[in-house]
């Protein structure tokens, strides 16, 4: 290239992501603090909020950012899950411990499903995962010997002389928000990378993003990957705290995806922030529902009709969700910095700025 | 001379409709051409086959003396086949300098303060850098043109193809983009550009291919070709 350009620097934060991830940042601190209580009613809402963020987050990061709708998630929730019980009844392992290998095993497995779903697109991508946690389920189920017991299901061993009670459900709810924390971090180091500006370009046009040189299958299979890692993770922690597990719930698609995609659709597809706030609305409204004392009363069956619906509305006329339609009125709302903004110094003149360069 | 594009006996068929028929033509170092033909004649197929868009049914495409029909489009653009798309394929959520950003990083495979210097060039180059955090979605037409043609300068390439960039602008923006292009053209780039308005193409290109039916219809000085019986008969519809 033939000019010199004029000295120029990228600033990434701004006020309004400062404060709001300070704000951010006490949130966490508040549900350590809710997690470190002896209330096991609370310590279980903890516990299936930071699963749904997790998950719902990782759903977010497929189908929002790289255009990859799955509605076959609940295999690597259910595969994590059976980790959990392989590595903590089968082997003896610690059952905190058991996370890792069980994390690990849904990594590798995610390998030969992305080799093959990878060879459908669009819709086809998404029946195709779906066909896929079935016949998982279906495998699963023909396992009748120990420790997966067949169809009937079984229970993660959990002796109280090892694991009192309180104390499991202590220590669940704090690996359950670490991983929540970490799902989030991951997603915003990554959106903020390299790599992450692809994800975006892919986003808005995957052909475009081709003919500048990104890789969009390479791009893809790496976040199916990570998506799949902590997906599972997330199903093993979920049955840290049930204990009881069968292969249909664990593999199903209206236990896992479904209210996933409503937290994302109605919290706003393609960002950071949508799952986080559509997996909590989807949690405090479900608490009010079905609490004995409130005005309406719906069973979580009615509950996943009446947000499925609500879902399609703001599928239709909201498309970018809660937090993407405030987004729209408020351009510099963001509470993960991840876009670019330009400042030429030579022509904007601002160099307070400058020691923040990158 | 040395050829840095060449397409050899490319043909393309979806299905039984034949699109491009044994087409031959090359491009030289540091060249510009044109490429003239009705709406059909397989222009745009033959830039997505140069640019890796999908493969020709037979035939090859040479870049640099390589052989690069099998290669996907992200691999052509890194190795420096450019291209604007006649349909501005911009990154609507993403500000104009992020989007010039992408093919600085991926298709320019720089990193850091490289890549954003080389993305702060091709959008000076474009005229582009005063709407550099402007989200690409709220661009006029001669913006994403410009954007278009930002993105394709980021990846450094050495052969540009211009898909019917000046489509669709008034006059007065027509003339700006051609100095545009005239000056990446001065810097070095060989170019292919489609086009359908022709004193646009005969201010920048030193040659002219004029395509019907998927075949060449004629090839050669720009006036000349624009002049000839074989153009005035595919666009007038007159007797040779």
């Amino acid at each position: 290239m033939s000019d010199v350009p004029a000295p120029a620097h990228v600033v990434r934060a701004t006020t309004t992501s400062r404060v709001l991830g300070l704000l951010g940042v006490l949130l966490v601190a508040w549900l350590a603090f809710l997690a470190a209580s002896d209330n096991p009613a609370t310590q279980t809402k903890i516990v299936e909020l930071c699963v749904f963020v997790v998950v719902a987050s990782m759903w977010n990061l497929l189908a929002g950012y790289t255009g990859l709708v799955s509605i076959g998630q609940q295999a690597f929730i259910g595969l994590g899950a059976y980790g959990l019980i392989v590595f903590g009844n089968g082997y003896g392992q610690d059952v905190y411990f058991s996370i890792v290998p069980a994390a690990l095993i849904v990594l590798i497995a995610s390998v030969p499903i992305a080799l093959l779903a990878f060879r459908l697109r669009g819709g086809y991508f998404a029946i195709g995962m779906w066909v896929i946690a079935e016949v998982v389920r279906l495998l699963v189920k023909q396992y009748k010997d120990d420790p997966i017991k067949g169809g009937s299901g079984t229970s993660l061993d959990v002796p109280t002389d090892l694991y009192p009670k309180a104390e499991r459900f202590q220590t669940t709810a704090f690996i359950a928000l670490g991983l929540a924390v970490l799902a989030v971090t991951v997603i915003a180091l990554l959106l903020r990378s390299r790599i992450g500006l692809s994800l975006q370009a892919v986003r808005d046009n995957e052909h475009g993003a081709g003919g500048l040189g990104v890789n969009v299958y390479r791009e893809r299979f790496i976040v199916f990957m990570i998506a799949a890692l902590f997906t599972g993770a997330a199903g093993a922690v979920w049955y840290l705290l049930k204990i009881r597990i069968q292969p249909d719930t664990a593999f199903g698609v209206a236990d896992w995806t479904a209210p996933i995609v409503v937290m994302v659709v109605i919290g706003g597809i393609g960002t950071i922030e949508g799952p986080i706030i559509g997996a909590a609305l989807w949690y405090l409204v479900r608490d009010y529902v079905t609490s004995t004392d409130s005005a309406i009363q719906l069973s979580d069956e009615w509950y996943l009709i009446v947000t499925g619906l609500l879902a399609m509305v703001v599928a239709l006329f909201f498309q970018r969700g809660l937090w993407g339609s405030l987004q729209r009125h408020f351009p510099s709302l963001q509470v993960f910095p991840i876009q670019r903004r330009l400042v030429v110094d030579d022509e904007v003149g601002d160099h307070r700025d400058r020691k923040r360069s990158t | 001379m040395s050829a840095v594009i060449e397409v050899d006996r490319v043909s393309k068929r979806f299905g039984a409709l034949s699109v491009i028929d044994e087409l031959s033509f090359s491009l030289e170092q540091g060249e510009a051409l044109g490429v003239v033909g009705p709406n059909g004649a397989g222009k745009t197929t033959t830039l997505n086959m140069i640019a890796g868009d999908f493969r020709p049914t037979t035939g090859r495409v040479r870049f640099d003396g390589r052989d690069v029909t099998g290669l996907p489009a992200h691999r052509r653009c890194r190795i420096g086949i450019g291209r604007t798309s006649q349909v501005p394929r911009p990154f609507d959520g993403l500000t104009v300098f992020e989007n010039v950003l992408v093919g600085a990083s991926f298709g320019g495979a720089h990193r850091g303060h490289r890549a954003r210097d080389v993305a702060v060039d091709a959008l000076r180059r474009t005229g582009m850098l005063a709407k550099a955090n402007v989200r690409a979605g709220e661009l006029t037409l001669l913006e994403r043109k410009r954007l278009e043609l930002s993105r394709a300068l980021s990846t450094e390439p050495k052969v540009l193809l211009l898909d019917e960039i000046a489509g669709g602008l008034t006059e007065g923006e027509v003339l700006e983009l051609i100095d545009t292009i005239k000056s990446i053209h001065a810097a070095g780039v060989s170019i292919i550009w489609i086009e359908h308005i022709v004193h646009a193409l005969l201010k920048v290109v030193d040659r002219m291919l004029a395509m019907d039916y998927g075949r060449k219809l004629i090839e050669g000085d720009p006036h000349e070709v624009m002049a000839s019986d074989e153009v005035k008969n595919v666009y007038l519809g007159t007797e040779a």
